[in-house]
Order: structure tokens, then sequence, then C-alpha cells
């Protein structure tokens, strides 16, 4: 009987260690929730979504100009394949929002591709968000780059191409490109901004979302064999939906939900558009010296605080300006009449020609109608501000180069360089601040006679009706 | 002994006084300056420079490069940290500048060196002379046009070095 109860015990404790281990075998290890991953990627690190997103829009490889519907306007619009932001939610859903250059230029639009795919990585249909900033948050946008404080509204544009290749109610244009049209954009818009300054679009069935914008900053680094390259600051910004609904009830025109917000997260990546596509209209530059434009007018708005006003000043009124040639002209000209600079030639592409004729832009603008009315009495005014600006800016702020004002009609009149450098000298304590006009009317008029003597293609008659307030307005937006 | 002692001080409050700065000629070694009382303040120049002579005319010239290193270098050899750190104390706006002409000709070789000055300028003139002299000796003015526009044989650049600029190594960006 003992023997059988010892045996009961073995058989016993046999049993307890297979029950166990059955039990171990049956625990299933909790797995580490996946982060959310965001990152900045180029079309080079992600070929697949790329083609994929070339296919569903209807482009072919190596394209990225096309055109959108976006309701009022068609847009032309350049894929940057070169910073897509990439999202990975925590179940593993890949979304990537494409930068998408505006190539009309509207400074307050912005515009995303949007590719989504689902958990088993097959992708929904693109489609366009197009963000339209508030009047009071463009300045803002274009001072710090970030969407920190987004104030206004965004708009679904859905890329609608059936199997056929033909985008549903759209067509293709002709040759030329961004010849490529997409695009149905969804009724009304969704307000961003906790309802703010962006509305709905009035339609009678817009579906609205309230939602606000969250903007991270963080730093990448890549490192190799123990040596770093600067960081690299990245933003993020993403919409973090609040509440969604048809403002009537009603359902949307063709009854599909495309239109509808996609859950979760949208990730939101922002071209600043370059300077010179904010402000040029037309273009007849070569290539070649459009880049130099380029690279002069970047240098402007690197320099002095009153350029810098002064561009602002043109692009947030949608000034649009011409370039091109005008070998009339001793180094550049705008032409009021076509709102056209034109250099004499490529040589003439210099910081000083563009800051000049720039300025006599934002002129024309400033006083009311325009420099049409200075073509005799008054011209010496316009062109002397437009130099003396120039000239007492480098005073203050640069390194005193002078003189735009007695440039090659001094060359006669040497000493003149000599007294008008004493004068802005004196005027600005040495350099060490601008003035408020009243201080030196009497002497500026006096110098400005002195201009027009030694210029004769200006001498023409002086009005004292007309201070200079195009170039003090700017100078005490920036003191 | 003493006459020699007192005309070597003498000689020393010339140099590193402040300037008089009424219309004269004021000898300083071998130089000659000429000082010229203008509209907003006076101009000092040497006037031992050939190209000063009557009649001499040049273009004006908006811009040119050289080396803003070199220049840096040889103004904080004639004004030494201290020297700066003095000035700015001197100077009713903090910001002691040096406002100057180059004559350049045609090789981009500086010829002479016009300083414009206002009254409250507290610089002497042997530190002028030691600029003057370093500036013609070393500095070389590159890429100025000279197309058609251009009718003279000699150039002028006219410029201010600010010395705090100099100091902190701004002035060289």
């Amino acid at each position: 009987m003992k023997k059988f109860m010892n045996s009961q015990k073995w058989w016993l404790a046999l049993l307890l260690i297979i029950v166990v281990g059955c039990q171990q075998d049956e625990v299933v290890p909790i797995e580490e929730p996946k982060a959310t991953i965001r990152r900045i990627v180029t079309a080079k690190d992600v070929p697949e979504v790329a083609q994929t997103l070339l296919q569903k829009i209807g482009l072919s490889d190596g394209n990225s100009l096309f055109s959108a519907n976006t309701g009022e306007t068609t847009s032309q619009l350049k894929i940057n394949w070169d910073q897509i932001m990439q999202l990975v939610d925590t179940t593993g859903r890949e979304t990537y929002a494409f930068g998408l250059q505006d190539l009309d230029d509207d400074p307050k639009t912005f515009y995303n591709l949007i590719m989504r795919y689902n958990a088993d990585h097959q992708a929904h249909r693109p489609y366009i968000l197009k963000y339209t900033m508030a009047d009071d948050f463009v300045e803002e946008f274009y001072a710090t780059g970030s969407l920190a404080n987004f104030k206004g509204a965004t708009q679904k544009i859905m890329i609608n191409r059936p199997a056929s290749g033909t985008p549903r109610g759209t067509a293709f244009l002709g040759a030329g490109d961004g010849g490529l049209t997409v695009g149905e954009p969804c009724p009304g818009e969704t307000s961003i901004g906790g309802g703010g300054d962006g509305g709905s679009g009035g339609e009678d069935s817009a579906y609205e979302c309230h939602s606000y914008l969250v903007t991270n900053i963080w730093y990448s680094q890549a490192c190799s064999s123990g040596v770093c390259d600067p960081p690299v600051e990245i933003s993020r910004s993403q919409s973090i939906v609040t509440e969604c609904g048809w403002t009537n009830g009603s359902t949307s025109a063709d009854g599909s939900n495309d239109c509808e917000p996609d859950d979760g997260e949208i990730p939101i990546i922002t071209i600043i558009p370059d300077p010179l596509d904010l402000i040029m209209g037309n273009n007849e530059l070569s290539p070649a010296d459009t880049e130099k434009l380029r690279a002069t007018l970047n240098e402007l708005l690197d320099s002095q605080c009153v350029y810098q006003q002064m561009f602002n000043h043109l692009t947030s009124n949608n000034i649009k300006i011409d370039f091109g040639y005008n070998p009339n002209t001793s180094s550049g000209g705008f032409n009021y009449r076509t709102g056209a600079i034109g250099f004499r030639n490529s040589d003439n592409i210099t910081l000083a020609t563009l800051k000049e004729e720039l300025f006599h832009a934002y002129q024309h603008d400033h006083y009311t109608g325009g420099l049409g009315q200075y073509t005799g009495t008054g011209r010496s005014n316009i062109e002397f501000e437009a130099k003396f600006m120039a000239d007492l800016i480098e005073t203050v702020y640069g390194n005193g180069f002078c003189c735009t004002a007695f440039g090659s009609a001094a060359n006669n009149y040497p000493q003149v360089v000599i007294d008008y450098n004493l004068w802005l000298s004196a005027i600005t304590d040495g350099g060490s601040y601008t003035p408020e006009f009243s201080d030196i009317i009497l002497d500026y008029f006096y110098w400005m006679g002195i201009f027009r003597q030694l210029n004769p293609a200006y001498n023409y008659p002086i009005t004292t009706a007309l201070n200079p307030t195009a170039a003090f307005d700017l100078i005490n937006e920036c003191n | 002994m003493r006459l020699v002692i007192i005309l070597l001080i003498f000689s020393v409050n010339i140099g590193y006084g402040q300037i008089d700065t009424r219309s004269k000629t004021l000898q300083f070694g071998e130089k000659e300056f000429k000082i010229d009382n203008r509209r907003n303040g006076f101009t000092l120049d040497n006037e031992n420079n050939i190209n000063l002579k009557e009649g001499y005319e040049w273009n004006v010239l908006l811009n040119a490069k050289y080396d803003r290193h070199l220049l840096q270098k040889l103004v904080l050899e004639v004004f030494p940290t201290n020297r700066i750190n003095e000035l700015q104390n001197k100077t009713s706006n903090k910001k002691p500048s040096i406002h100057l002409i180059w004559h350049i000709n045609p090789s981009g070789e500086i010829c002479s060196v016009t300083f414009l000055l206002q009254d409250s300028n507290v610089i002497n003139i042997s530190e002028f002379s030691s600029l003057e002299d370093k500036m013609k000796q070393y500095i070389k003015v590159t890429d100025f046009k000279k197309d058609d526009s251009f009718s003279k044989d000699f150039y002028t650049l006219t410029f201010r070095i600010r010395l705090s600029k100099i100091l902190d190594g701004s002035f060289v960006k």
C-alpha cells in the first residue's frame, strides 16, 4: 500500500509537471506596442509607393507635373519627390503626404497629396488636401515656416481615375507640362483651427470637420565613424479631427463617402515656395539668368529688413512681376504700365539693380495712382527716393558702400561723393541709426536737387509735395 | 638734452593727439595730411599721393571684391582689441567706424586712401597713416567693371569699416 501511495505521489507529481508545462505553453507573450513612425523619406526610399501613386494619378514615370481641379480654379501642381512624410501607425497602416509645389504660386495655399494604405498594404485612392491659410496667418507662416498656430481651412480633392486610364469627370489636356488634369473637389471645406477664419464653402451638403493642428519639431543627425553631420530640424504637423458631420444632414452628391475624412492621423508636409516663384509673373529670362535672378533675390531677402518688408508687401498683395530683358535701360528698369522688370543684360542681374527695380514696383503700389502720374514732375523724387533709401540702408546696416544716387554721375564731380557720404554719416550718427524724415527734409531736397543736376536722365521738375513715404514706411516698419 | 626730450614729447603728441579739424596741412613724419572741412565733416588725405593732383578724375564703383579677412587682420594690427574697446567708450554712439574712399588704379592696387571724418571722430593721425600704408601695401581690389560706362583710368570705392564688426569677426562674413 505504501508502495502504491509512493507510486501515486510520483504520478501526481508527473501530472502536475505536465499541467504546469501545458499551462506554460499556452502563455501568449504580450507584444510591445508598436510605436508610430513618422519620418521624412524620398521617392527612392519608397519606390513602390511612388510608382503606385503615379499609376493612380495617371502620370508616366519621371513625371511630376499635373493640374488639379480645385473647384473654382485649376491649379498646376508639381510633386516633390524629395520630401515625403511617411506615417506608420501602431497597426502598421502607412500614410504618405507628398508635398505639392503650387506653380500658380498663391501664397495663401499649399497642397499635400495623400496616399494611404490599409494594414494589408493595399493602397486607397489618393487625394489632395488643399490648405488655405487665413490672412492673418500667412505672414506668420512665411516668417516661421511653422504651422503651429495654423488658421485657415482645408479641402479634400479626390483623384478619380478609372481603369480605362481617363480620370472620372476630368479630361486630359493637350501638350505641355502639367497637361494632365485630375481632381474632383469635395463639397465644402474642412475647417481648421477651431472654426476660426476658415469656413465652409457654402455648399448645401458640406461635410465639415472641426480639427486642429499639432506641430512637433525634432532633430535628426547622421553619424558615420564617429563623425556627425550637423543636426537637421524636422517638423511634423498632424491634423487632429475632433468632430465631423454633414452640415445639413445629407449625404455627398454621388453617395460615396470618399469625401469623409479618414480616421486617424493625416501627416502634413509643407513646401515654402521659392521667393522668385511667389513674385514672378511671366518670365522671358534664359534658364541660366532665371537661376541668377533666383539667387540674387535670395541674397536680397537675406540682406536688410526693409527689403524683406518690401518683398512681403508685394507678395502679400499678390503683385506679380514679369521678368525679361530691356536693352534700352542702363542696367534695368521697371515698367509701371506692364508691371515688368527688364534687365539690360545678364551682367545687370545684380543685387543693386534688383533692389532698385523692385522698390519702384513697390512705389507703384504704395503711391495712390501709381507711378504713371510722375513721368514728368516728380520723376526725380521717385528716382532719388529709391537711390537714397539704398544708400541710407547701406550706411546704417551694410558696409557703407556708396553711392547709388551719385554713381557714374559723380565721376565728373568727385567731391559730391565725399559730401554725400559725410551727409549720410552725419544724419545717421556714423551709421548707428535711421533718422526721421522730418529731421532731414531740407537736406533731403537739397541732395535731390544735386542728383537731378548730375543725372540728366532724371532731370525732371521736383515736387516738394511728394515726400518719400514709400521708403520711410519700410524703414519705420523695421525700426 | 631737455630740449630734445621736449621736442620728442611734442612730436608724440602730434601723432597721438586728437586731430585739429581746421582746414590745413598737417605734417606727420614724411607725410603731409591735408585736412579739408566739408559740409558735414572733414576729409583727411595724404597729399604725397600722386593721383590726388589737380584734375584727377575717377569712376565710382558701387562694389568690388577684396580680401576681407586680410583687411580685418590689417585693421586689427592698427587697432588692437583694447584700442577698439577704448574707442567704443569714447564714441558717443558706441559704434566707432572708419569711413574711407579707396582710390584704385586699373590693376586694382590702392593708390591712396581718403578718410571721411565727423567732428566726433577720436581716431588719431598715426592710426590713419598706419592704416593707409597697410592698405596700399597689401590690399588688391578685383572684379570691378571696366566696360564702356567707365571712362576714367582710376576708380574709387567708398565704404565704412565698423570696428566692432572687425573685432567680433562679423566683418568677414
